[in-house]
């Protein structure tokens, strides 16, 4: 049986910080040359691969980066348990 | 994109290689395809980039589009179950390699809400049963509405094909089976409460390996649905589709090696990609686009309305859809989930925008879908139960319709109608033998909305599909039914310049005891919204028309001649009556689809479905005058319609004297200019 990860909802439109841009090896200089850093937000979407976690101008609809996120978007496996921690 | 993507980048070396780690292939392909049109590459260019020169990327692209076309014939022509043999209800594809990414490069020509869902299906499958574990001879399937979308008797098949020992692709096919247990014979209810009562969940699983079959999995199917002997030979026709998608797809691999072919799978989806990139672009002017729309109800409330509300952000050659003010999950299975989401923007945006290019997953590369979970679009197990997933994507289609119907000006197109308003009856023979009909005689096809093209047809599958209506023949051998009526309904199709497609009116009579029930999710208010100064079609409603001591010759004449004594006997089942006339009445009382669960009719009754009317297109004062005369002829619209709608008057007898009608010029031209003059007065 799958399960839904109720912190999900938590993860849509997170703003963006210099640390979070480090931290997923941007630069923020460059990130930040053309554009607030307040405009980026970070939220997982659908798209073509699958579910992405991204950081999007919200402005421009820029991609600033992506990353693959959880196969089934916000759908867990209990059978995950399983897996040795 | 990607130059734009790159400039991110970090400038460190650890920083671009955990970037590289974090990041997937399809954004590598996307940084391969970044902003240059395939049609202007060069021949090298061309071939660095797809290992083959242009002309043999097409030829394999077309021979792949054969390939999925063979196998839906052969499981259309040997399949048994009237679902598939008369529905056409499933859907062949061909996707590319793990390493890929598992691009879906060819689909066939039926539902195309199937195949916009198995792309990521394959890739949710094979990755959760592991690439490792996977070899030549095995069939994986699966049927889980939150791992693969759609609902658990859409069945997905999956083939891997292997040359030279290397996993090269998958065919496909994802076809509905009969049933699949649950509380309902057939499954079609919509008034389920959580997902053990929908059916059997099937995760990724064998069915078969070495091309053996695999008997715990077909006993755990058969153990939990009826009908296994229908569903045992239409798998042996699913099987034997697979058997020759594979074998065309080595020989196409044999004649043109390894690289090339799969050059000629990201070919096949940039294709795609380029040509909704650039319709996307060119379509619709930058800017911020909401809608909405909205199912009545769920199965356990009629009082809670599910309301889906889009946003949706344009900029340059890129898209976002944003549900995340959507409606939360319903406790019945009206729901669907993202995967069904995604197909349904990706039905919208074909219908809209960009229409040339075939159906691949590269049609997404520049749509990011933003989809919280839990809403009644999105909603997760065990409680948020999906089934009739359907009349969720209707909605959705429908809210993006109507969020760029503005932009789109002329092009603007408007939804079908509406809800499928599915029949699901069930019963026994006089031998004790079961017999099921999903699907056949509710109101399940009806009309589309006009465009800019011309009138809407009026008796269609819906947006979603491209499969078929099963035959009256077909219908009256399988199920203890006569069919009575496939008719339209007169003054129901929106008033335009070009007119909506008419509602379609059907009747059943029923011949065996049996148990009923119908989701009609969309009878407050008409689907078929009219664009660009069009007009609204009429709503959906259902009546049962009980035996009662009355014989099968009486029961049959109220349905077809006596209109009269069928409101005397009918009752309402789902729609807006007037409570005294019983006829459907906007104005009127708002009758529960989900008040029972299953309604129990005798031998001898009846039941009728009126589907929505389509939407119309431009101002209805435009139309051409003489087409209002073929219409009044032809009883789409009467004659009061076409001077109260049209502003045409219209003198003779439809019924008795139809070619001596006539249009009254004077009458005509002063009742359209009155007309426009009130219309002036509203705006």
């Amino acid at each position: 049986m799958a399960t839904y990860a109720a912190d999900d909802v938590s993860l849509y439109r997170l703003p963006v910080t210099e640390s979070l841009l480090e931290d997923i090896g941007l630069d923020v200089e460059t990130v930040c040359a053309d554009q607030s850093i307040e405009n980026l937000r970070r939220y997982p979407v659908l798209t073509e691969g699958g579910w992405f976690l991204v950081i999007v101008n919200q402005n421009t609809l820029e991609e600033i980066h992506r990353c693959q996120w959880r196969l089934l978007g916000p759908i867990e496996l209990l059978s995950h348990g399983l897996d040795p921690c | 994109m990607g130059d734009r993507t790159a400039k991110w980048q970090s400038r460190g070396k650890d920083g671009k290689e955990a970037l590289r780690r974090q990041s997937a292939l399809v954004r590598d392909d996307r940084l391969q395809n970044g902003m240059t049109c395939l049609r202007y590459l060069d021949e090298a260019a061309f071939a660095a980039r797809y290992a083959t020169d242009r002309f043999a990327a097409t030829i394999m692209a077309n021979r792949m589009r054969y390939i999925v076309k063979h196998m839906s014939t052969v499981l259309l022509t040997t399949s048994f179950s009237m679902i598939l043999r008369e529905w056409y209800d499933f859907a062949a594809t061909i996707s590319g390699p793990p390493h890929l990414n598992y691009p879906m490069c060819t689909s066939s020509d039926s539902l195309s809400i199937f195949t916009f869902t198995m792309g990521d299906g394959v890739r949710n499958i094979v990755e959760e049963f592991g690439v490792d574990n996977i070899r030549p001879g095995d069939v994986l399937i699966a049927n889980d509405p939150y791992r693969i979308g759609l609902h658990v008797n859409d069945v997905c098949f999956v083939r891997p094909v292997f040359y030279r020992s290397k996993l090269m692709a998958f065919v496909t096919v994802r076809a509905h089976q009969l049933d699949m247990g649950g509380t309902v014979a057939g499954g079609f209810s919509g008034t389920k409460h959580n997902v053990y009562e929908t059916g059997l969940v099937i995760p990724p699983i064998l069915l078969y390996r070495d091309d053996k079959p695999q008997r715990p999995t077909f006993n755990l199917i058969f153990d939990n649905a009826r009908f296994g002997d229908l569903i045992l030979p239409d798998i042996k026709s699913l099987y034997q589709s697979l058997l020759l998608g594979e074998r065309l797809l080595i020989e196409t691999i044999d004649k043109y090696e390894e690289d090339a072919f799969l050059g000629a799978i990201n070919y096949s989806c940039d294709v795609s990609a380029d040509a909704m990139r650039t319709a996307i672009a060119e379509r619709i002017p930058d800017g911020i686009y909401e809608g909405e729309d909205a199912l009545d109800c769920d199965g356990a409330s009629a009082e809670r309305e599910c309301r889906l509300k889009v946003r949706i952000v344009k900029a340059g050659d890129r898209m976002e859809f944003d549900f995340s003010e959507t409606s939360r999950q319903a406790p019945t299975s009206i729901n669907c989930g993202p995967l069904d989401v995604k197909a349904a923007v990706g039905v919208a945006m074909k219908m809209l925008v960009e229409q040339e290019a075939p159906i691949t997953s590269g049609c997404f590369r520049n749509i990011n879908i933003v989809l919280p979970p839990g809403t009644f679009v999105s909603a997760t197990p065990p409680h948020g139960p999906i089934f009739m997933y359907w009349e969720a994507s209707f909605v959705i289609i429908s809210a993006i319709y109507k969020a760029l119907a503005g932009a789109l000006g002329e092009d603007a197109v408007g939804p079908d109608f509406g809800s499928m308003m599915v029949h699901n009856g069930s019963g026994t023979w006089p031998d004790g033998s079961p017999w099921l009909s999903v699907s056949n005689c509710g109101g399940e096809h009806g009309p589309w909305s006009a465009t800019k093209a011309g009138d809407g047809d009026s008796y269609n599958v819906n947006h979603t599909a491209n499969n078929l209506d099963p035959s009256t023949e077909a219908i009256e051998t399988d199920v203890p039914a006569v069919v009575l009526r496939k008719e339209y309904v007169t003054d129901s199709g929106g008033p335009g310049c070009y007119r909506g497609g008419a509602a379609v009116k059907r009747d059943t009579l029923w011949l065996q005891d049996g148990d009923h029930n119908t989701t009609a999710l969309h009878t407050r208010s008409p689907a078929g919204v009219g664009v660009f100064g069009g007009q609204s079609g009429t709503a959906q409603a259902c009546w049962m028309h009980p035996a009662g001591k009355r014989s099968l010759k009486e029961n049959a004449s109220c349905l077809l001649i006596d209109d009269a004594a069928f409101h005397d006997h009918c009752e309402p089942v789902a729609g807006i009556f007037n409570p005294v006339s019983k006829r459907a009445d906007l104005n009127g009382e708002f009758f529960y689809f989900g008040s029972h669960p299953a309604w129990h009719l005798e031998t001898g009754s009846g039941l009728r479905f009126q589907t929505g009317g389509g939407g119309g297109w431009g101002n209805p004062l435009d139309r051409d005058p003489a087409m209002v005369l073929h219409d009044v002829r032809d009883e789409y619209v009467s004659i009061e319609g076409a001077a109260d709608d049209y502003g045409v008057v219209i003198r003779g007898d439809p019924q008795r004297h139809p070619e001596k009608l006539v249009i009254d010029h004077e009458a005509t031209d002063t009742l359209r200019h009155k007309l426009r003059s009130e219309q002036q007065g509203k705006r």
